[in-house]
């Protein structure tokens, strides 16, 4: 790989997790989301879910 | 004996069955049952403090949303998750429909007290089915309820259950389907008050008669909050009649009368209803193992003797997965970047990504084993005992027995602690639980224990690594025990309320359940390892990494390392390894001038003063800014500037660096002391933007989240400070 690709890659690489971070921290922010990690976030007020769900007739 | 009601047509709209019963009665696992949905299930009370939704399948193919809502004992609230079950229940929530069915969860074991929230339900008037759970246990202490009998006198539906089980779900289904009304209730109050309840609920069902007026009658006579209340009060003669009612019942406790009359019901149905069989009267294994367990002496050094031999544990039995997990990672390392050649992708990728999160990674069977530990002790019913024995301490420091179970959460995640304590009713006590509860190792304080104590104190064994590790989690325990002892005296205690916990009883661990909570939680650390601690690490790597030093000044540096000194009767092997030696010193001295060159350097070199009487450097430095957006982040960062400002061949693991680092003096950097310094910063440093704002929302402004960070942050450095300073004089 050229040293041109890397360096462009790099940093669309690092201006992508800048961007994330600065997301996370707006939503966490705003108590969107608690920045905990937790898959099933229990400070979040959850809404119905499909999972369970058969089709009715 | 009740008419049997028609049932009720569930056939129009999106229908809402709500799961409502007392805390610890298994409302959640009869939710997970139905719905399919695997929400966190413990053995002690106090678990679900917010509701959560669902959707369930019918027999005949229709899904209803099903509600699980927080235990309470009436409908009467005293504490926040109580309101939030009694908003939804009576249909005061904008963001919940009010319930077509009531699903009252019953623990068959502990009828006559789970029958008083059924009482007050029946009053609702609203279809409602009773699954008596637990059916298993009642069988075990010798207790069996004819449920038939129970649902003919209630005139409705009564499912035996085993919701761990997951036995009696179907018939649990089919009864939701064909939900009827109560029978209406049959509790007699003592004349004088039934008389006057009767009387105004003549005036409440003339200017209301969509109301159960009954019911509204003896609530606005009890002098019940609530907004539908507040309604009541409004109407037409009512506030006239309410306060001429009362009048004329001066000197009455009508709650108190309410709460008797509804138990002499409770006593009848009990007495029809539940047999008592031959197990009844022999000493269950639960009271005999509790004699020991909850001993005020002989159950603390047991509860310490526990936590002790888990923290050793984690150490001892960790350590071989983590080897492997590390040279795993290693070689995944050199696939990842062996076909790029120099330059910034190749760091990014090595330094940044390999490093960076693999250093964080590496703890990941630490983190397993610890919840695997801790959801073992939670399923047996261990920690509710665990609860009371602190109840008595916590009382002492001004707070309540009700605070244990949040800061029980709180050695997870600060997170679910804060939220958990909803249920504390008294607010100051919740306040003070909020403001210490991050004081508790979260599992994101795991890996740089690990990291430390592992490195700088391998040689002391597992017995010493996890007496530390003990230690750490104790200081923070004691930090939050002189934290909340302070607040008493500086705030006061304020309403002293009762401490009520049911202890559940003894259980084996069920395995699928401890499995899913170590893989909930093990998996929770890695989404974040893979999200957050990526992106911070590619982050730091990039103010690791730039800016760029200039060709002069690595001419420059390259020109002021010594040559090679090589005698001029040297073999030629010997010449070799001499010019090596002199070019990989070159590089090194490159490496270094690189990082101190870069934004990371120098916002580590700027704060030096100010951590160097803690017995930092610049790089712990950069380290702990880094750690304010996540804990875990430290170990990464630390990875990161050991990596970047290293030669790559020359690259140690992260252990070998720490203890290879050098001042510029030639003393090393870390020492014993350094370390446990670093530990006490840890302990009790607030460093969790996440929690910060939980902590904002709970208590409705930034004042006491900021006021928490200074706190912490100041705390946390006056005690590094002191084991610092303190430590190299008596150990220079």
């Amino acid at each position: 790989m050229s040293p041109l690709a890397q360096n462009l890659l790099a940093a669309a690489i690092v201006l992508f997790a800048v961007g994330w971070i600065g997301l996370r921290s707006w939503r966490i922010m705003r108590g969107r989301k608690t920045g905990c990690g937790c898959v099933e976030c229990p400070a979040i007020k959850t809404k119905p879910k499909a999972q369970g769900v058969q089709p009715g007739p | 004996m009740p008419a049997a009601a028609a049932p009720v047509s569930l056939n129009t709209g999106t229908l809402t069955v709500a799961l409502a019963g007392n805390p610890n009665s298994g409302k959640t696992t009869v939710f997970n049952g139905l719905t399919g949905l695997r929400q966190k299930v413990a053995n002690y009370p106090g678990i679900t403090v917010e509701k959560k939704t669902g959707r369930c399948p019918m027999p005949d193919g229709r899904v209803v949303d099903i509600v699980d809502l927080p235990g309470t004992y009436s409908l009467v609230p005293h504490s926040p998750d109580e309101v939030v079950a009694m908003q939804v229940l009576r249909g005061l929530r904008a963001d919940t429909p009010l319930p077509d069915v009531i699903v009252a969860v019953v623990d068959a074991s502990n009828l006559a007290r789970n029958l008083y929230l059924v009482s007050q339900l029946i009053e609702l008037d609203h279809p409602m089915v009773v699954a008596l759970n637990m059916t298993d246990i009642a069988a075990r202490r010798g207790v069996a309820v004819d449920a038939a009998a129970l649902a003919a006198r209630l005139g409705i539906a009564v499912v035996p259950l085993i919701g761990h089980r997951r036995r009696g779900f179907d018939a649990l289904k089919a009864a939701i389907i064909s939900a009827t009304r109560p029978a209406a209730p049959a509790w007699r109050l003592p004349d004088p008050l039934a008389a006057e309840v009767a009387a105004l609920a003549a005036v409440v069902a003339d200017a209301a008669p969509e109301t159960n007026a009954t019911a509204t009658a003896l609530r606005l006579l009890a002098g019940e909050d609530g907004a539908d209340l507040a309604a009541s009060r409004g109407l037409d003669g009512v506030s006239a009649a309410l306060a001429a009612a009362r009048g004329r019942l001066a000197g009455r406790d009508v709650v108190q009368t309410d709460i008797e009359a509804r138990y002499h019901w409770i006593d009848a149905l009990v007495a029809a209803t539940v047999a008592a069989t031959p197990e009844a009267g022999r000493r269950s294994l639960t009271e005999r193992v509790d004699a020991v367990l909850v001993h005020r002496v002989a159950g603390l050094v047991i509860f310490t003797a526990i936590m002790a031999s888990l923290f050793v544990t984690i150490f001892w039995a960790a350590k071989p997965i983590m080897d492997a997990l590390q040279d795993g990672i290693t070689r995944l390392g050199a696939l990842l970047i062996g076909g790029l050649a120099e330059g910034p992708l190749r760091s990014l990728l090595a330094d940044g990504v390999i490093k960076g999160v693999g250093s964080v990674v590496v703890f990941v069977p630490q983190i397993a084993l610890l919840f695997l530990f801790l959801s073992a002790l939670e399923d047996s019913g261990y920690l509710a005992r665990a609860a009371f024995l602190m109840d008595r301490l916590l009382s002492k420091i001004g707070l309540h027995g009700k605070s244990f179970i949040p800061l029980l959460s709180s050695f997870a995640c600060a997170i679910p602690g804060i939220l958990a304590t909803r249920t504390i009713d008294s607010r100051r006590e919740r306040l003070a639980t909020i403001l210490i509860a991050p004081f508790m190792s979260c599992s994101a304080r795991l890996p740089v224990y690990a990291l430390v104590i592992g490195t700088f104190f391998a040689a002391q064994g597992p017995l010493v690594q996890g007496g530390i590790l003990l230690g750490c989690y104790a200081l923070g325990i004691v930090a939050a025990a002189a934290t909340a002892w302070i607040g008493k005296r500086f705030l006061g205690r304020g309403e002293v309320t009762p401490f009520i916990l049911e202890m559940p009883s003894y259980k084996i661990p069920q395995a699928g359940e401890v499995a899913r909570q170590v893989w909930t939680n093990t998996s929770k650390f890695l989404t974040k390892a893979g999200t957050t601690i990526f992106c911070l690490s590619i982050l730091l790597w990039a103010l690791a990494y730039f800016p760029r030093l200039s060709d002069e000044r690595i001419v420059a540096i390259r020109q002021a390392q010594p040559a090679a000194v090589v005698p001029s009767d040297a073999t030629p092997e010997q010449r070799q390894r001499a010019e090596a030696d002199a070019q990989s010193a070159s590089a090194h001295a490159i490496a270094s001038a690189q990082l101190e060159h870069s934004v990371a350097g120098r916002v580590g070199h700027l704060m030096e003063p100010a951590i160097a009487p803690l017995g930092f450097d610049w790089k712990i430095g950069v380290g702990l800014v880094g750690a304010f957006a996540a804990r875990e982040v430290f170990v990464s960062t630390l990875g990161i500037v050991y990596s970047v400002g290293e030669v790559e061949e020359d690259a140690l693991p992260l252990h070998e660096a720490l203890k290879a680092d050098r001042r510029a003096d030639g003393k090393p950097v870390w020492t014993p002391v350094v370390a446990i310094s670093l530990l006490v910063w840890f302990v009790l440093a607030m460093q969790c933007m996440s929690t910060l704002a939980v902590v904002r929302r709970e208590t409705g402004g930034w004042g006491w989240p900021l006021f928490q960070l200074v706190y912490m942050n100041a705390l946390a450095y006056a005690g590094a400070l002191l084991v610092y300073q303190i430590g190299t004089r008596l150990y220079p």
